[in-house]
């Protein structure tokens, strides 16, 4: 069953200081499918956070439909999880409290709500740190925060947002064996926004290529190498090679138009 | 428009309306007190982060959970600074309307032992005005510093507590 369905979609900016319209995303279709794992790769300015955003609900397209599990996106909802690329917690809450804050919002009472949180903060790996505020937490911990709050919100379907772009390698490169492990585990449907090559091609199921703005799917393909991923091996480098030449094609040919 | 003129210049005015009597005092102290206020509010809730309009708005928040769950407590430091310079300038008013104004407190004692030459009164008068501005900024201090907790690590003020 099609988890996400994104039919036809265009976006288009409106450019009040110039008058004129800006086309950020171009007829876009995408079906993920339950358990996906996909990557939205593509440049920076290329439409790929506003797709992402639309889905979420932020942003409403300019045409075409988006629907999740069979309803149409109108507007955020607390069935789409969203990890930002700052983690964007509450800072006067400790862990305890942001993890489970749109149960908050529900009215569901805080006992209730740190019994429920409290699988999710094991699961990403901050069992001992309930009582701790987000300024005393490092910058890869902050963001398990935002990625246990978004799984406790809905565990099927989570939008990440390059999430992990503001973090070193090292730290990076733990976050993303550790978000493979979660979604083998819990079999969530992970929507992920990326401008890195490796990043896509060592997290993705599916990774989908996007053009220079306006921003179209340029290709789109499955990508089942076994896990965890070796970045050094021929078939990881042969996946990137391939993904590197579509990009590089891309860029001459707008290079050309422009 | 009212914002300009100097509390202190309200005191002819007060008395004229409500008498020498604590009135005019109140008056006083609720203008020396309501623009601070106000002030450091507005900009604490301006410049709350987008981010976290929008992580709450994905978590489903409407718009009177989103006022006391998100714009109240990030606005909350600001709030507070417009406290401190509230009670500040609160209190230079009271004892300025005592002065002027009222028959009673530190500040129509001191300008009463000043009238009779009772310097041996001035000095008590004046310390007292002191400790008392000192304790009521030490409390709202002492508030701030219970209710931000959470900004204790990531700010400079943290570090002396």
């Amino acid at each position: 069953m099609a988890e996400i369905a994104i039919r036809n979609v265009t976006k288009a900016f409106h450019d009040r200081a110039r008058s004129q319209d800006v086309l950020a995303v171009d007829t876009v279709n995408l079906t993920i499918a339950d358990h996906d794992f996909v990557c939205l790769l593509g440049p920076s300015g290329c439409g790929k956070s506003t797709l992402l955003n639309m889905i979420a609900g932020f942003e409403k397209p300019s045409s075409g439909l988006i629907e999740v599990a069979g309803t149409r996106v109108e507007r955020p909802c607390a069935d789409r999880g969203v990890v930002f690329q700052q983690p964007t917690l509450m800072p006067w809450l400790d862990v305890a409290d942001n993890v489970p804050f749109h149960l908050k919002l529900k009215g569901v009472g805080r006992k209730e709500r740190r019994e429920r949180a409290q699988s999710f903060i094991d699961l990403v790996g901050l069992t001992g740190f309930e009582r701790h505020f987000p300024s005393e937490l490092s910058g890869g911990m902050n963001q398990r925060v935002g990625i246990a709050r978004a799984l406790l919100m809905n565990p099927r379907v989570i939008l990440m947002d390059e999430p992990f772009a503001a973090l070193d390698a090292q730290t990076k490169m733990e976050m993303q064996e550790e978000l493979v492990r979660i979604w083998e585990r819990i079999r969530c449907t992970i929507v992920f926004v990326s401008h890195s090559v490796d990043e896509a091609l060592v997290l993705g199921s599916r990774v989908a290529v996007m053009t220079r703005r306006p921003g179209r799917i340029r290709d789109d393909f499955a990508f089942d190498l076994p896990r965890p991923r070796d970045v050094t091996r021929p078939a990881f480098n042969d996946a990137k090679r391939r993904v590197l030449s579509l990009i590089r094609d891309e860029a001459t040919t707008s290079r050309r138009a422009a | 428009m009212l914002r300009p003129i100097p509390p202190v210049s309200w005191i002819p005015l007060a008395i004229i309306w409500f008498g020498i009597a604590d009135r005019p005092a109140i008056f006083l102290v609720f203008l020396g007190a309501f623009f601070p206020i106000l002030m450091n509010t507005i900009h604490g809730v301006w410049t709350i982060d987008r981010n976290l309009v929008r992580a709450a708005s994905m978590m489903g928040a409407n718009e009177r959970q989103f006022l006391w769950n998100v714009v109240v407590p990030a606005a909350l430091p600001s709030i507070f600074a417009g406290l401190r310079i509230a009670i500040g300038s609160a209190w230079m008013l009271t004892v300025r309307a005592e002065m002027v104004a009222v028959k009673s407190g530190v500040g129509y004692v001191l300008w009463d032992s000043y009238y009779f030459l009772r310097y041996d009164m001035v000095i008590p008068a004046m310390v007292s005005i002191g400790l008392l501005g000192y304790l009521s900024d030490w409390a709202i201090k002492g508030l701030m510093g219970s209710i931000l907790r959470w900004q204790r690590t990531t700010t400079v003020q943290g570090r002396e507590g």
